[in-house]
């Protein structure tokens, strides 16, 4: 227990980290650092975003035995390389005007941490 | 002659497989050459056929289905729990994420998650990979073309009576919507059942209206609350203030009563800087000016009677500018009249508020903007020009070229301060590049077909984005390239230098115009009238036998005036008729000028008048200087041509009449000349020969006398002033004057 709210502060300690969300499978925000509304809003929409994502993801591999082509995901750049044989989405990172939104979906969770690269 | 042959089947074998064979040839009838027929015969020569070479076309048409777009949102509610968790209870909702979080898998998800996370959140913090490397650099414009390309056309949704697009306003936060106010303003030109309603539309969506409002009479402006974008006022034909809350729908929130109302269509509303954000206020043609509450439309919270000062004439409002940076209860209104009023809502009596009037225009005063970059300099429009104004001056220092339709509109760039557009009556959109020239609009974009006029335009906060609303009640948003809405190098400092010079360059001219005035009053006083009608029947003789002397040696004239060094002396003429505004040309003559600026605008203001009675007054060998409309003498005698050619005034300057009256077809003409001839009189005697060169001096002199001459009485009026200023300022000539008979 300790460690994950450790793990949380210190996540959040970072610059520019204005809140951070891990959601569960079901899309159900288990602890958040935002109100309520605001955590459901991202909780709900981005687990369906990151849903669409993976099938894409793994849409690729099944039509691309190329694992270097398959490696496009949400960002190139932070894409890590899955096993070459199963695809899998492992970040997803969306820069609005405003601030970045980070996803990190991994087996049943998905957290989200919500950043302003700019500001501080 | 018929061939036939019946074929056979039994009734049995209906239905039945065909079966074919071969059998021997059988012929079924025999057609014989007929002698009979053959004598008749005739050869058909020669034939007829006609061909085409090219190859066959046809057209085909398909409408295709219109695309419908439609922008929704979506809001979601807590939800995904799992059946035993009720999400209304806190404790079942804390107690099940507790659950969670105990699970082994959790903690070891959130590790990985968190260790990647972080990586991330570290490298953002490092480097910006999103970093704008040309940030700071400006991109220098001005040696592309301009133009504008047309985005959409939004139509008045009415379909059976046109409407005009009387008003427009744009959504104060963002290009996304923009609010329309449609309207026939003719008087008793609206059809029985025609409809009232105006419309909001998404600037994506031409198709159909955002919103529709729906007043109680035609609308005749409409402007979104710059503080709360869903609140909009609106000045009803009717006379009434009412005011709309976009997220209530289309009926009014409010409107005051019909009473205690204008009396006339309201022309022009704005909001005013207050605490609330809810103040506005609103102008029509009854002549005045109320303020009003939004939330409590019951009655005005003041109201003020447009009289200028010292005067008991009512002025009719049709265009007010209010500009907090200016003074936040200062406004200004353009009348019907032609005179730009400025007044100060804090004013105990109501003469205290009402301040300097600006004369000028000939027309109603359709729009009114102060710079947004330099608040005392302003822009109005009206007649067939647009003027730029400065607070403590009562002459435009700058004006656009007369055009030959009438303007109804314009507005600055919000982006550059030398920028602005006009429209015209004959469907096009000028925009002028002070900063680039100043003779010509830069671009001139026909937005509709020439017999519609533009009857409205509002330019977006971004100065990208202009939407020009017509009289067949379309809307057209037009998208202007970079170099009209970057704002150039220096162009700031230079638009102030320029304005400066232009203020400095009319103050001047206004100073020494009333030290004139004084002169002459003096010179009155002292009782030395001159006896001008027996001069000028004298000097017009004289003309005549030199214009004779000119016209009958035509080749060398005729040369000599399209010699430059001859037609020197009319370049001023040319150029000050041809565009009172290109200031520019002015600036040679400036110095020691004689003339007085206030004569320009206000002798104007009767265009066609001073042509008239120019003719007429030579004739009558009634002296021109009387006249007010004596500018016209250089201009006047060629204009009507038959009678007058002989008999005219000027012979000099004939030869180079053409020009001089190519500009004097338009309304513009006649005084403009007046300013920078007689500024340009210490050349002339060189230029002109000797007897002439007086005789024009005189009766180009006279033109700066009407200074005091009201706008709509060139005659009489003026005359008893105007004669004795010439003298004055041309004192070395008018002795030779009266000599050279």
């Amino acid at each position: 227990m300790s460690e994950v709210e450790e793990t949380f502060k210190r996540i959040s300690s970072h610059k520019g980290v204005l809140g951070s969300i891990i959601v569960n499978g079901d899309g159900i925000p288990i602890r958040t650092t935002l109100d309520n509304t605001t955590s459901v809003q991202y909780a709900a929409l981005m687990s369906t975003l990151v849903s669409k994502a993976r099938t894409i993801v793994k849409g690729f591999n099944k039509h691309d035995q190329n694992p270097a082509t398959a490696r496009v995901k949400g960002d190139g750049a932070s894409s890590k390389k899955a096993a070459a044989a199963q695809n899998d989405l492992t970040f997803l990172r969306i820069r609005s005007k405003k601030h970045e939104i980070m996803v990190a979906p991994d087996g049943g969770f998905i957290l989200i941490v919500i950043q302003n690269p700019s500001g501080d | 002659m018929e061939i036939v042959y019946i074929y056979q089947k039994e009734r049995r074998e209906f239905g039945r497989y065909c079966t074919f064979t071969d059998s021997p040839v059988e012929p079924l009838a025999d057609i014989r050459h007929d002698q009979v027929l053959a004598a008749e015969h005739m050869e058909r020569n020669p034939c007829t056929v006609s061909l085409q070479l090219v190859p066959e076309m046809s057209e085909h048409e398909a409408n295709t289905d219109r695309v419908v777009y439609a922008t929704q949102g979506m809001l979601h509610f807590e939800g995904g729990w799992q059946k035993d968790v009720d999400p209304t209870e806190m404790d079942q909702k804390v107690r099940f994420r507790k659950k969670v979080e105990k699970d082994e898998e959790y903690i070891k998800c959130l590790r990985s998650l968190a260790a990647r996370m972080e990586t991330l959140i570290n490298q953002n913090n490092a480097i910006d990979i999103y970093e704008e490397y040309f940030a700071g650099s400006i991109t220098d414009h001005s040696s592309e073309q301009p133009y504008a390309k047309t985005l959409t056309v939004f139509r008045d949704p009415d379909p059976v009576v046109k409407r005009s697009a009387s008003y427009i306003s744009w959504y104060p936060d963002g290009a996304r919507k923009l609010a329309v106010a449609y309207s026939i303003l003719q008087f008793q030109r609206m059809p029985e059942d025609m409809s009232v309603n105006s419309y909001i539309w998404d600037v994506n969506n031409p198709n159909q209206a955002d919103l529709e409002l729906q007043p109680t009479s035609q609308m005749c402006c409409v402007v979104y609350n710059p503080r709360d974008p869903n609140i909009l006022v609106s000045g009803l034909y009717n006379g009434q203030i009412a005011y709309f809350d976009t997220r209530k729908g289309s009926p009014p929130m409010d409107s005051s009563p019909i009473e205690k109302s204008h009396s006339d269509p309201v022309y022009d509303v704005t909001w005013l800087m207050s605490k609330t954000g809810t103040e506005c206020a609103s102008i029509s043609t009854d002549g005045s000016v109320m303020w009003w509450d939004t939330r409590r439309l019951g009655e005005p919270l003041e109201s003020l009677v447009l009289m200028e000062r010292n005067s008991s004439i009512v002025l009719g409002g049709v265009s007010m500018e209010y500009e907090a940076v200016a003074g936040p209860t200062k406004f200004m209104v353009g009348t019907e009249q032609g005179i730009i009023v400025s007044c100060n809502r804090k004013g105990k009596t109501p003469a205290d508020r009402i301040g300097n009037s600006y004369y000028g225009h000939h027309g109603p005063v359709y729009s009114l903007q102060r710079n947004p970059f330099f608040p005392k300099y302003f822009l109005s429009a009206g007649d067939w020009a647009a003027r730029v104004w400065m607070d403590d001056l009562k002459t435009p220092i700058m004006t656009t070229r007369y055009q030959t339709n009438y303007v109804t509109g314009a507005c600055w760039s919000p982006t550059r301060p030398g920028v602005f557009f006009t429209t015209k009556m004959d469907g096009s959109l000028d925009v002028w590049d002070f900063f680039y020239k100043q003779n010509d609009p830069t671009l001139v974009v026909k937005v509709t077909e020439s017999d519609i006029g533009l009857t409205s335009l509002n330019i977006q906060e971004s100065g990208k984005l202009l939407a020009v609303g017509a009289a067949d009640g379309s809307t057209t948003l037009l998208d202007f390239c970079d170099g009209l809405v970057v704002m150039q190098p220096n162009e700031k400092q230079s638009m102030v230098q320029m304005f400066e010079r232009e203020t400095k360059r009319e103050r001047n001219l206004e100073i020494k115009a009333r030290e004139l005035k004084a002169k002459a009053k003096k010179y009155e006083a002292k009782g030395g009238s001159i006896d001008s009608t027996e001069d000028h029947s004298q000097v017009i003789k004289a003309t005549e036998v030199e214009f004779f002397q000119i016209v009958n040696a035509p080749d060398e004239t005729t040369e000599a005036g399209q010699k430059p060094g001859a037609g020197k002396q009319n370049i001023p003429l040319t150029l000050g008729g041809a565009n009172e505004g290109d200031t520019f040309s002015f600036q040679e003559f400036n110095v020691g000028s004689p003339s007085s600026p206030p004569s320009s605008p206000t002798s104007l203001a009767s265009p066609s008048s001073p042509e008239s009675p120019g003719p007429a007054s030579p004739e009558s060998t009634e002296p021109a200087s009387p006249e007010p409309a004596s500018p016209d003498p250089p201009t006047s005698p060629v204009l009507p041509t038959s009678p007058r050619s002989p008999t005219s005034p000027d012979p000099p300057t004939s030869p180079d009449f053409p020009t001089s009256v190519t500009v004097s077809g338009e309304p513009t003409s006649p005084t403009p000349p007046a300013t920078p001839e007689s500024a340009a009189l210490p050349a002339s005697p060189e230029l002109h020969t000797a007897p002439t060169s007086h005789e024009s001096d005189a009766s180009l002199a006279s033109p700066s006398g009407p200074d005091s001459a009201s706008p709509t009485s060139p005659t009489s009026p003026a005359s008893p002033e105007s004669p004795p200023s010439p003298p004055s300022p041309d004192s070395p000539h008018s002795p030779s004057l009266t000599a050279s008979p």
